[in-house]
């Protein structure tokens, strides 16, 4: 699959790549705009020979729209960082950032602090390394299945730092077939 | 469902995905539909991105090079194989292709050991064969005192001059890729998955798990190790390793990649606030090596103004906030 193979797979998954960029960004014209960047960016890389091309196309996507959304959100942390500590003119832009980051990161480390050692070693190798668990399992001489189960936890526990769950309840709003 | 269930399939999606084929992709599009579902997917992918900037995980010490680097060469080589029987996905299928390719098993040695420079430091290793590499800042190198010619770079950024031997081809090990060299000077630099790689001199052969690749002078290459996206293009090749004289050049990067290698170059802290951060910028650079210089300069160049905060530099932009 080269290309021009690529994009012919473009096309043909274009409705569903349509309603990844809409669920992600929340709108219609800005999911057209990054279908758009999408297209643009297939055509400006010259990827060899693939050979699963749907979902290397949807992980384009996803990448895609996943930069776009932390750039929102980002936006939306300064917004928010602006009107609740009102800082000096001068100071805002990169105050706010430093602050809501910071913020956050701070609840990230103490998470990753408190994990046993091999978690940290599991965590590294996933998102530093960027290893596949099949390579971490190797590397660190366990299962998969284990390699799995040690990255959720961890994720986990880092998602539950410093938040209060306030999730909604999916059972609330009826079965999704869980 | 609780509550909780939420975040953790948010979770398992996103740990699933490198691994996700088109009929799973088309069901996390559908899942991620839900509103509370996109919500629990956006918290688990900004912890995501913040990991990457956790000083424990960066500089955390391998477990033990000796032994990860037996672990990898059983997995690149041997391991993998009965690994990928049970892993049922197209991505497995293709490394265990890879695998079955006839290269030699090597045994594992405990013979492996690490070079690595601090950002604003250099070095220079001189093999046995007569190659010899050049370590920006900031790198680390895994050499093995077992094979010569099988090097591995973890990250950072090196140059190397390799000497040529038909019998025994120099390997260098860059995660998914592997560069093997056809005589010939090629600079290096790796951040966790991305890997750009320029040819100075002669020609390299890169092998992904699905493609090879074969360069010659004045070829360059950008790829990322888990999409397997290799941009290949043309770079004057006495540019090649520029860093040497401290001139960095930039085609389009994100100004968080160029602050990494200008940081690597002096050992600053920089950060690029805000948007900032995904700005592109194209443009050459010759830093002096003090931070007090290069940094505001740096911040002339892409329009944005500075400050400093403690030993970090803060870039940030000079718009208006709307």
């Amino acid at each position: 699959m080269n290309t021009a193979g690529l994009k012919a797979v473009f096309l043909q998954e274009r409705a569903m790549l349509l309603r990844l960029f809409a669920g992600r960004l929340g709108n219609a014209a800005e999911a057209e705009d990054a279908l758009q960047d999408l297209w643009i960016r297939l055509e400006s890389s010259m990827p060899g020979p693939i050979a699963d091309p749907v979902p290397y196309l949807y992980r384009m996507a996803m990448n895609l729209a996943l930069d776009r959304r932390l750039s929102a959100q980002r936006r939306s942390d300064r917004e928010h960082a602006w009107s609740e500590t009102q800082p000096s003119a001068s100071e805002i832009p990169d105050a706010e950032r430093v602050l809501v980051v910071r913020d956050r990161l701070k609840h990230v480390e103490a998470a990753i602090a408190a994990m046993p050692e091999r978690a940290r070693t599991a965590l590294r190798l996933y998102r530093i390394e960027e290893l596949s668990q099949r390579e971490i399992a190797a590397e660190m001489g366990v299962t998969i299945s284990a390699v799995e189960k040690l990255l959720h936890r961890a994720l986990r526990q880092i998602s539950d730092a410093g938040r209060r769950i306030d999730m909604p309840d999916d059972s609330a709003k009826g079965k999704d077939g869980e | 469902m609780s509550e909780l269930n939420v975040l953790d399939q948010a979770i398992a999606w996103r740990l699933r995905e490198p691994e996700l084929d088109a009929d799973g992709w088309r069901t996390l599009v559908e899942w991620l539909e839900k509103p509370a579902h996109a919500a629990a997917y956006d918290m688990v992918a900004l912890d995501h991105a913040l990991l990457g900037e956790v000083a424990a995980l960066k500089h955390a010490t391998a477990v033990d090079p000796a032994r990860a680097m037996t672990a990898r060469r059983f997995g690149a080589r041997g391991g993998r194989w009965a690994l990928a029987s049970i892993v049922a996905s197209a991505v497995a299928a293709a490394v265990a292709l890879m695998v079955m390719s006839p290269t030699t098993p090597k045994a594992p040695s405990d013979s492996a050991y690490e070079v690595a420079t601090a950002p604003g430091k250099r070095q220079s290793v001189s093999l046995a064969d007569g190659t010899q590499i050049e370590l920006s800042g900031g790198t680390r190198l895994r050499f093995d005192h077992a094979d010569s010619r099988a090097v591995a770079l973890i990250e950072g950024e090196a140059v190397f001059h390799v000497r040529h031997n038909e019998q025994s081809p120099f390997t260098l090990n860059l995660g998914e890729w592997k560069v093997r060299d056809i005589g010939t000077m090629f600079n290096v630099e790796r951040k966790g998955a991305m890997v750009k790689l320029q040819v100075g001199e002669g020609a390299v052969a890169l092998e992904g798990r699905q493609q090879r690749l074969r360069l010659s002078q004045g070829g360059a290459v950008s790829m990322r190790g888990d999409l397997e996206v290799a941009t290949i293009f043309h770079v004057a090749p006495e540019s090649v390793g520029g860093w040497r004289e401290r001139r960095l050049t930039f085609s389009g990067e994100r100004l968080a990649e160029a602050a990494d290698r200008i940081a690597r170059m002096d050992g600053s802290d920089i950060r690029i606030a805000g948007e900032l951060i995904d700005k592109p910028f194209t443009g050459m650079i010759h830093l002096t090596g003090e931070a007090g210089k290069d940094v505001p300069y740096f911040a002339a160049m892409i329009g944005a103004k500075w400050r400093r905060n403690g030993d970090q530099w803060i870039l940030s932009s000079t718009e208006a906030l709307p």
